[in-house]
């Protein structure tokens, strides 16, 4: 909770400072910090401990409904608008440094997503709150790694194509689709949450609402991509 | 590397040579030829049934029959078809200088030739060929039910033809993204390529878990204890239809395109609507991956409501293509060739299959219909009366291209005239039979069911088809008319170059071909054919990401 609100307090200092600093940006943002809030702080949180399909509604919300907003929101853009030279030169030393390439976001995601639903991880979250709180940081961690540089509203040393955010994003459904049909098929997964009808919930929410999540923002991210691309094309005609 | 095979040795250059045209037309000729006869085992099906009581072949034969008839299609005919025109077209079109990895693009055809004759020597051992539906459902597939060899050598045809045509959309993909003329963006590819560029994504994303599925399903016959935990033949299932959804869509896009193509060049227009075409194929692709349980909405366990909302989700897309079509229709100069007509044709009759397929997409009405002739009625007026005559709509078009040769204008208006009779003398009345509860793959059915004229009028109307189709053939053979480099007003960039084109240099160095690697197996457990699936996924979907990055 409190990083959330010095996230949010640290965005509107910012856009404050940078001129014609969009707004649907700093909406993006908020919305992001709120559904973590909701995932965190909310009444879901405590269905969690006794539903499975609350708990998966929470992990979905973590791990790719509020990144994808929070990198809709380009906070590290607004970085380099609000900060002074030097604070630049720091930020674009780290955007270097830094993995983001969607094979290194969608290697993470596919990792902590069959690694903490298809093994003994799960259980072991559950009983552990240090774990518990490790794995959800990791969600939210592993989902900006896979968003930011496919939404693309960041600055980043090597932007995607097109074509290649597409593949990344299809790529994104199946690891989920797997978790999905692990639950469905197969008995009781996790001691914990011994109710079955439940189980068909979760697995059609990780399923379903995730894959549903992916192909509305498969089709924006895309499509944006492929008319910027147009419109750079234009550009390059013109000036000839 | 230019043209390393003397000249003057065709059958050495369609073995071997690495032109793309040249490996576009093999593959589509070597698909044309499974379409015949998958078309001969339909018709002997059908003389079968055109009355109650056993007259032609016995009941397993006629297990065999529908088995090889539906892999016969699909593995076979209309996956490869659409993929041939694809090699043949893309580069082309979007003014590369050749395919990217024309090599894989070989390899695949080989691999799909092999494939098919692997599948087909099912009919010479013992007991005849392979009797476990085109989907091979476990148990019903497994050792126990289905002993022999037939049945392995089904596996293992699937697997080559599967791995060929993957390596064939690994190639069309690579030219699409990284080998576009200057200038050429994505949003300025003819929409072909936009189809084809969809279909290849979910090639390459669904056909290696099909791969995964076979070897296991052959695994599980050879020992055991693959699908054998409670549970697994609905595992199977899953993986089969992850493949099993996709493929519809690789079995209709490309011929979507060409239909687009062709409505487009013969009203006169720009194609209304490209942006959002485009759209909608891309709300196709990736719904594609979560739809697949809609066949297995009678399984036990299967969360329903999901995927019929993904299901019925997908009318949007497909009236957005409609009406994108239409719209391109609206106030065009259009002129009634051939390729129009069968266009045309199309559209009327894709809208009943598609139009059915809101219906089965229903778990309630599915329910209802499941297994029976509804659903072979609803899947033949999409693939037949969809996907093939898109098919030849664009070889009527493209073959003055391929050839050089128009095809003669009469013969095809009554390939046309007898292709559409034909179909819906054949289909329409499997709706009603399906209704009155005829259930498929059955051999016999009483007399006293009162179904015998409506599957004779369905007998005849095959018949009706397979004479279309020779109508064809011998327009094929006969027509020899120069057609000249352009003789629509092709707006596309491959009406820009001769007809036929000429030899593509191809530029590609020799590229690793990249190995599908199938986990480590853990017998035993259900886990099994989730780590086999999981891993062919994560290896292609890996490789899909890397190639388009490129």
């Amino acid at each position: 909770m409190i990083a959330v609100a010095f996230w949010g307090a640290l965005y509107l200092a910012g856009a404050r400072r940078a001129r014609g600093w969009p707004r649907a940006r700093s909406a993006a943002f908020a919305g992001g910090l709120a559904l973590l809030a909701v995932a965190l702080a909310s009444p879901l949180d405590a269905r969690a401990e006794r539903l499975l399909s609350a708990h998966m509604a929470q992990h979905l919300l973590l791990g790719l409904a509020a990144p994808l907003l929070v990198a809709a929101g380009a906070p590290v853009r607004l970085a380099l608008a609000a900060l002074g030279p030097r604070g630049r030169r720091w930020v674009a030393r780290a955007l270097h440094a830094l993995p983001l390439r969607p094979a290194t976001g969608w290697a993470a995601f596919t990792a902590v997503m069959l690694g903490t639903h298809l093994t003994g991880v799960y259980e072991l979250a559950l009983r552990d709150p240090l774990i518990h709180a490790a794995e959800h940081l990791a969600y939210v961690l592993a989902g900006l790694l896979f968003w930011v540089p496919l939404v693309g509203a960041d600055p980043l040393p090597h932007p995607p194509g097109p074509a290649a955010k597409l593949a990344w994003l299809m790529a994104a459904m199946p690891p989920m689709g797997l978790v999905g049909a692990r639950l469905l098929t197969g008995g009781v997964a996790y001691p914990s949450y011994p109710s079955l009808a439940d189980q068909r919930t979760a697995a059609g929410l990780m399923w379903g609402a995730g894959s549903l999540l992916l192909a509305a923002a498969l089709v924006w991210i895309v499509f944006a991509a492929l008319v910027r691309e147009e419109q750079r094309q234009r550009r390059r005609e013109a000036a000839r | 590397m230019t043209k390393v095979m003397p000249r003057g040795a065709p059958l050495l250059e369609t073995l071997a040579g690495t032109d793309h045209k040249r490996i576009g037309l093999t593959t589509g000729a070597v698909a044309f030829g499974f379409f015949l006869a998958g078309g001969a085992l339909a018709v002997l099906m059908r003389t079968e049934l055109a009355q109650p009581g056993l007259q032609v072949v016995s009941l397993s034969t006629y297990n065999a029959l529908f088995t090889m008839h539906g892999s016969t299609m699909i593995y076979l005919f209309v996956t490869p078809v659409a993929l041939a025109l694809g090699l043949y077209l893309v580069p082309l079109q979007v003014g590369a200088r050749g395919l990217a990895g024309s090599r894989w693009a070989l390899g695949g055809l080989w691999l799909l030739v092999l494939g098919g004759l692997t599948m087909w020597s099912g009919f010479l051992v013992q007991g005849g060929a392979a009797q476990a539906t085109w989907s091979g459902f476990d148990p019903l597939s497994n050792a126990v039910n289905s002993p022999g060899n037939a049945m392995d050598s089904w596996i293992w045809g699937v697997v080559l033809a599967t791995l060929g045509e993957l390596l064939m959309a690994g190639a069309i993909t690579a030219t699409l993204l990284g080998r576009r003329a200057p200038g050429m963006t994505l949003l300025r590819m003819p929409i072909f390529c936009w189809a084809e560029l969809v279909t290849c994504l979910m090639t390459l994303f669904a056909f290696p878990v099909l791969i995964g599925a076979m070897v296991a399903l052959w695994i599980d016959r050879q020992w055991g204890g693959v699908f054998t935990a409670p549970g697994g033949p609905v595992t199977y299932q899953h993986l089969f239809w992850f493949y099993g959804h996709p493929v519809v869509y690789v079995m209709f896009f490309p011929f979507l395109g060409a239909v687009a193509e062709v409505i487009v060049v013969f009203s006169g227009k720009r194609l209304f609507g490209y942006r959002g075409m485009v759209l909608s194929l891309l709300v196709f692709a990736s719904l594609s991956m979560s739809v697949w349980a809609h066949h297995m909405f009678t399984v036990p366990g299967v969360t329903v409501e999901y995927f019929a909302l993904t299901s019925t989700l997908l009318v949007i897309p497909a009236g957005t293509e409609y009406f994108s079509l239409l719209g391109t229709l609206h106030g065009g100069r259009i002129r009634l060739s051939v390729p129009m007509l069968f266009a045309l044709a199309f559209l009327v009759q894709f809208l009943v299959g598609g139009l059915s397929g809101i219906w089965v997409a229903s778990p309630a009405l599915d329910n209802h219909a499941n297994n029976s002739y509804v659903v072979v009625a609803h899947f033949h007026y999409t693939l037949l009366a969809g996907s093939i005559f898109g098919f030849f709509a664009g070889v009527y078009y493209w073959w003055p291209k391929l050839t050089g040769r128009l095809l003669g204008e009469r013969l095809g208006r009554l390939h046309v005239a007898l292709f559409v009779v034909g179909t819906n003398l054949t289909f329409a009345p499997q709706f009603a039979l399906g209704e009155e509860g005829m259930a498929r793959r059955i051999a016999d059915y009483p007399a006293g069911a009162g179904w015998g004229t409506l599957n004779l009028l369905s007998s005849i109307g095959s018949y009706v088809i397979a004479l279309s189709v020779l109508v064809f053939v011998v327009n094929a053979l006969v027509s020899r008319a120069p057609a000249g480099p352009d003789p629509w007003g092709g707006q596309t960039l491959e009406w820009a170059t001769p007809s036929p084109p000429g030899e593509a240099q191809d530029l590609s160095p020799a590229t690793v071909l990249t190995a599908f690697g199938v986990a480590a197996l853990l017998s035993g457990t259900e886990l099994g054919p989730w780590c086999i699936a999981l891993g062919a996924l994560l290896v292609a979907a890996g490789v899909a990401g890397l190639v388009a990055e490129r």
